[in-house]
């Protein structure tokens, strides 16, 4: 049996790790845990991808009116800061993007701007409802991470959970800017929620 | 060996008792196909021990069956897994491999394309140990019904190469890239089935003009159409080396 190595000199020795480095080799995961990591980070960057053409979308149609143009302007640019948060995730966490890429970037763009047609109550339906199935979809993901109990996936827990934050921020002020005053509001709301839910399940995927 | 062995006797153990004959025979093979942990590092074990038989018996049965008898485990273990299992196996390990070796290297290269360069020399040496059994090998991953693994493996080689090699891309760009280097390291490894030149000399010159030929790539691919286009050539030219499309 000790001539295993012996005998067989081509195949002696592959190493054993069954394991990908990422952060810069401070991080082992195991696959299946890599493969968790991939999928939260891949649908986050197309969100956010999203997120940021939705605004547009909505600052394209709603763009002239001073007060309006203010606010759509600051969540369009938080928006844009989460965006460059989860690229670098990307890249740190050796993360396959979506292609899916464009779809999101052309569907939000048409999501903000015919919401935005059908009035400002309504574009402010569809800023809750996606913020909505964001935040459920930030918190489902930092319960995943959680249960991976690795102290280094801390700095990427506290990024996600500070997105999630200003993601709820929007909802509130788009309450406020009556969100819930838009014509068929129920229907509405539960469409664009639904939608969401469906991108978030392919994104992961593709 | 000694040490290794001693180390992984409770793995085999678990085929071991896996295989007993009677009712526990089943539910224990069943236990190591669903992943069970240990069942898992056992499988691991014996698919190793099974790809030091390669050079001899090619990626078939009979390398499992000779492992397992090397284990002194009964030669039903072979039921462990199929040929191409160990195929997938040996990619995995191959991979791991690269990673490990070219740690200590790397940092001293400092463009993309002298890190790809050392990182597909690294992998090809893994593929040049069983070298006169690779085109079985290519062989079985060209089959209709492996071809989704032969992607997924490839898709890992190309990202994780990438990856070391520190790339930056977010975009769109990350397809161009992954798909041309998966064509040039493809390309590199059937060359290397036909090399017969002095320690693969051949095979590197090769994979140095296939190399350079990704960075062209990735330079040419800056607008959208650019990158799909190339994109599609690639992956063109990944399924002619898997023999598909007539050149």
């Amino acid at each position: 049996m000790s001539g295993h190595a012996a005998h067989n000199p081509h195949l002696a020795d592959f190493k054993y790790k069954d394991a990908m480095q990422v952060l810069g080799g401070e991080l082992t995961l195991a696959r299946d845990e890599h493969a968790v990591i991939d999928r939260a980070i891949r649908v986050n960057q197309a969100g956010e991808i999203a997120a940021v053409t939705i605004y547009k979308g909505q600052l394209a149609v709603l763009g002239r009116d001073p007060a309006l143009r203010d606010l759509l302007v600051h969540m369009r640019d938080q928006e844009v800061t989460h965006l460059e948060i989860m690229d670098r995730h990307v890249r740190d966490f050796c993360v396959r993007p979506t292609l899916l890429q464009p779809v999101a970037a052309v569907g939000g763009f048409v999501l903000g701007a015919v919401s935005a047609l059908l009035g400002t109550e309504s574009a402010m339906t569809c800023t809750e409802a996606v913020e909505t199935r964001i935040g459920m979809h930030y918190n489902d993901q930092l319960r995943d991470l959680h249960a991976l109990k690795y102290d280094q996936l801390d700095g990427l827990k506290r990024t996600i959970a500070k997105c999630r934050d200003e993601e709820l921020e929007h909802l509130d002020t788009a309450v406020d800017h009556g969100a819930r005053r838009a014509p068929l509001y129920r229907l509405q709301f539960e469409l664009i929620k639904g939608g969401c839910g469906v991108a978030i399940w392919l994104c992961e995927r593709i | 060996m000694h040490s290794r062995l001693l180390r992984n006797g409770g793995g085999l153990a678990t085929v071991a008792r896996a295989l007993t004959p009677g009712g526990r025979l089943a539910t224990g093979v069943r236990g190591l196909a669903s992943g069970d942990q240990r069942g898992t590092t056992a499988m691991r074990e014996l698919l190793d021990r099974a790809l030091t038989k390669v050079n001899e018996h090619g990626w078939t049965q009979q390398a499992i069956v000779a492992a397992a008898e090397e284990a002194q485990l009964p030669p039903m273990a072979y039921s462990i897994g199929k040929p191409v299992d160990l195929v997938s196996h040996f990619m995995d390990r191959a991979l791991d491999t690269t990673c490990c070796e070219a740690e200590d290297q790397l940092h001293e290269l400092d463009t993309a394309t002298d890190k790809l360069r050392l990182l597909c020399r690294i992998r090809l040496r893994q593929t040049g140990r069983v070298v006169r059994r690779w085109p079985e090998a290519a062989a079985l991953l060209a089959q209709p019904q492996n071809v989704p693994l032969a992607m997924r493996q490839l898709n890992a080689l190309a990202s994780q190469l990438w990856y070391l090699a520190g790339d930056a891309s977010t975009r769109g760009d990350w397809y161009l890239k992954r798909s041309a280097l998966a064509a040039a390291y493809v390309a590199s490894e059937l060359y290397m089935c036909e090399d017969r030149s002095p320690n693969f000399q051949a095979t590197w010159d090769f994979l140095d003009r296939r190399v350079q030929g990704v960075q062209e790539a990735v330079d040419a691919g800056a607008s959208a159409k650019a990158i799909g286009e190339q994109v599609s050539r690639n992956l063109l030219n990944i399924l002619a080396s898997h023999g598909y499309v007539p050149r």
